[in-house]
């Protein structure tokens, strides 16, 4: 028996897949793209090649494009990102308190407490406390983002560089680079910036307790790590799946849920041609837009709707 | 003269009968939607408020249907420094909307006798009595009144009913139902027979439903658009909810405040701790509330971008928790089209309050 979880997000779309136990069989990273029926079928039909789908007893979805994933593959559970990490660092550690969770295009803090959310906070419109930050610095200066992470990480020494804001952060590094400052001395800075960032704007006011977890895409990167044991002077757990915790939750909230009978579409999916297509509804004043996930010949899947006339 | 007012929740269809009931035309503005906050955000100066761009946005488009005279209950409220309604006017006036502006402002203020002039000069055209000018403004004040209890008591019903929907539903349908009233009789009709529906509903009181109250920025609180449908959305996650800003209690509060300045002097007393003098909004109220909020799990506390006094409350906000006080979300609303962001963040917010009240209790 095996459960689902997919975590599809502006930057990457993430899958998961565990057993009984909980143990994560398979994991996939995808980029998203901006494609996001593509992938979850290019998804569905990588894991498809090695598992039935009659073997899956449940699915979860997460993310910003979880009523999407829902139409496309079929849901038991569609939940949103904080609920999921959390359900996945209780799984991992029951003794994390504090979850520093770092994407693509945003950011979030959860403070936990015997293994639920005490509180939480995002990050607001602005992306300086995101990941872009690190890639668009980088790419700026024809740096991949892993050697960004090595460099940053063996760097002795840092630039102060200031990320309050993503575009005067780089004139600042213009600046800096003018005076002759080294390439990794300035990738630690701004690993270092992104964490200030990070712990000034995200975490304003929380309390970080000992325990403390990083998690998301950029938990990857070696220097932010780093950056962030010197800022807090504590040590910080990367857990092994930490690119994959809210699809990890996702499916962990599936495996809880226990349903009978699974709603999931099976990994058939994938091979299936689908378009999207927006309809107004005009059932009630609401006036949803409803939007169909279709084939050729049938609507395959919608959402939109806020009554669940039509999803539900 | 054809009269026409800034949008201010289901007040709008209130007023409107009102002026019906005198003889004076008068043309409601449009539902507050996408482009009524277009409109007004290409007049509005950039850093103003969401509720500014609504109702500026609103006026514009009344302007196009006719009106000549615009009716505004200001009060001297305690935004843009008691200037609320002569900005307002301002903007309108150099983007070339001639309106007449008749500011209603608090006689505390403008002083009784301005004040009665200004109200006179709302009736001066069409001259009706003045027992049905007490009349009719004594019922307009009571159907609001009986509207927003009733809408209060729908709200927190909404948790023991098993099918979230169906309360929904019958908000949604009581909105389309002032939206055609005709005469007040008929509005305490439609009162009555919702009344009726909601107790056919089957109430399941063994449930401990998640109580949320909504505080903040009173217009972003009322105006069911500026807040993207909170209420509708937390009544679809199967919570019961409270909304502190109706209109109601602003009618309440206004009067007050222009009878017996005394009653000021008392909200300050409450919250003095945490602000010894007045910042302007009603940032006073919203930190009393939550303070005495101590019957609800969660407290949601919405703002329209830039707006001074609830930046400063939600900065006393960050730490209810370990004061013990309920849990505190902050949302901000602006211009952004996108709902992802609040949907993740409502949802969260209730699911960490259900997990927290369910398992803790050993559920």
């Amino acid at each position: 028996m095996y459960w689902l979880g997919i975590d599809i997000g502006s930057i990457s779309t993430d899958m998961v897949l565990i057993d009984a136990c909980g143990n994560v069989l398979e994991e996939l990273y995808l980029r998203t793209g901006g494609e996001p029926v593509k992938v979850v079928r290019e998804g569905l039909s990588a894991l498809g090649e090695k598992y039935a789908s009659n073997y899956v007893q449940g699915v979860g979805i997460t993310g910003s494009g979880r009523n999407l994933g829902a139409a496309v593959a079929g849901a038991d559970v569609v939940k949103n990102e904080i609920t999921s990490h959390a359900r996945a660092v209780a799984e991992t550690d029951s003794d994390i308190r504090t979850v520093i969770e770092i994407g693509g295009q945003d950011s979030k803090i959860i403070l936990m407490e015997n293994g639920l959310v005490k509180d939480f906070a995002m990050n607001t419109v602005c992306a300086a406390g995101t990941g872009s930050f690190l890639d668009r610095q980088a790419g700026r200066m024809g740096i991949t983002i892993e050697d960004l992470s090595d460099m940053a990480y063996e760097a002795a020494d840092y630039v102060p560089i200031a990320g309050r804001c993503a575009v005067f952060a780089e004139s600042d590094i213009i600046h800096k680079q003018q005076t002759g400052a080294s390439e990794s001395a300035l990738m630690a800075g701004l690993c270092r910036a992104l964490a200030a960032t990070y712990l000034s704007n995200v975490a304003k006011g929380k309390k970080i307790e000992p325990g403390i977890c990083f998690q998301g895409g950029v938990a990857s990167n070696k220097g932010m790590r780093k950056a962030f044991e010197e800022l807090l002077q504590q040590p910080i757990i990367v857990p092994e799946h930490h690119k994959v915790m809210g699809a990890l939750g996702a499916a962990l909230l599936a495996k809880d849920k226990k349903q009978a009978k699974t709603n999931f579409k099976g990994f058939e999916t994938g091979r299936l041609e689908l378009r999207t297509e927006e309809t107004e509804c005009r059932g009630c004043s609401n006036t949803c837009r409803v939007i169909n996930i279709r084939t050729e010949n049938e609507i395959y899947g919608c959402f939109g709707d806020i009554c669940g006339r039509y999803s539900g | 003269m054809i009269v026409t007012f800034p949008r201010f929740g289901h007040s709008a269809e209130m007023v409107s009968l009102m002026f019906e009931e005198l003889g004076i035309p008068c043309i409601i503005p449009p539902h507050n939607d996408y482009d009524v906050l277009k409109k007004g955000s290409q007049i509005s100066p950039e850093e103003i408020c969401l509720p500014f761009k609504y109702m500026a946005g609103g006026l514009m488009q009344s302007y196009s249907q006719g009106a000549d005279t615009v009716v505004m209950v200001a009060t001297c409220g305690p935004c843009r420094l008691g200037e609320y309604g002569q900005l307002l006017k301002e903007v309108l006036d150099n983007a070339g909307y001639n309106y007449n502006w008749i500011i209603i402002d608090s006689p505390a203020v403008i002083g009784t006798k301005e004040f009665i002039r200004r109200i006179g000069a709302v009736a001066e055209e069409k001259r009706p009595a003045k027992h049905k000018i007490v009349n009719a403004a004594f019922n307009t004040v009571k159907l609001i009144k009986a509207l927003d209890s009733l809408e209060n008591r729908i709200k927190r019903i909404n948790g023991y009913v098993g099918a979230h929907s169906s309360c929904i539903r019958i908000m949604n349908e009581l909105d389309d139902k002032i939206a055609s009233l005709k005469s007040f009789d008929e509005g305490f009709e439609l009162i009555r027979a919702t009344k009726r529906r909601i107790r056919k509903l089957e109430l399941d009181r063994t449930v401990n439903p998640i109580k949320i109250l909504i505080v903040g920025e009173i217009y972003t609180s009322i105006e069911k658009e500026a807040n993207r449908k909170l209420e509708d959305k937390l009544m679809m996650l199967g919570c019961s909810v409270n909304r502190h800003m109706t209109i109601s209690w602003w009618i309440d509060n206004a009067v007050k405040c222009a009878a017996l300045p005394a009653f000021v002097k008392n909200i300050t007393m409450m919250s003095r701790r945490a602000f010894p003098c007045g910042i302007g909004g009603y940032a006073k109220e919203t930190v009393n509330k939550i303070q005495k909020a101590s019957e609800f799990d969660g407290v949601i506390k919405i703002m329209p971008s830039g707006c001074m006094p609830e930046i400063v409350t939600k900065a006393y906000c960050e730490n209810t928790v370990n004061n013990k006080l309920p849990a505190v979300l902050n949302l901000v609303y602006d211009e952004m089209d996108g709902e992802a962001g609040y949907e993740t963040r409502i949802e969260a917010f209730v699911d960490m309050l259900e997990r927290r009240k369910h398992v803790l209790a050993g559920n």
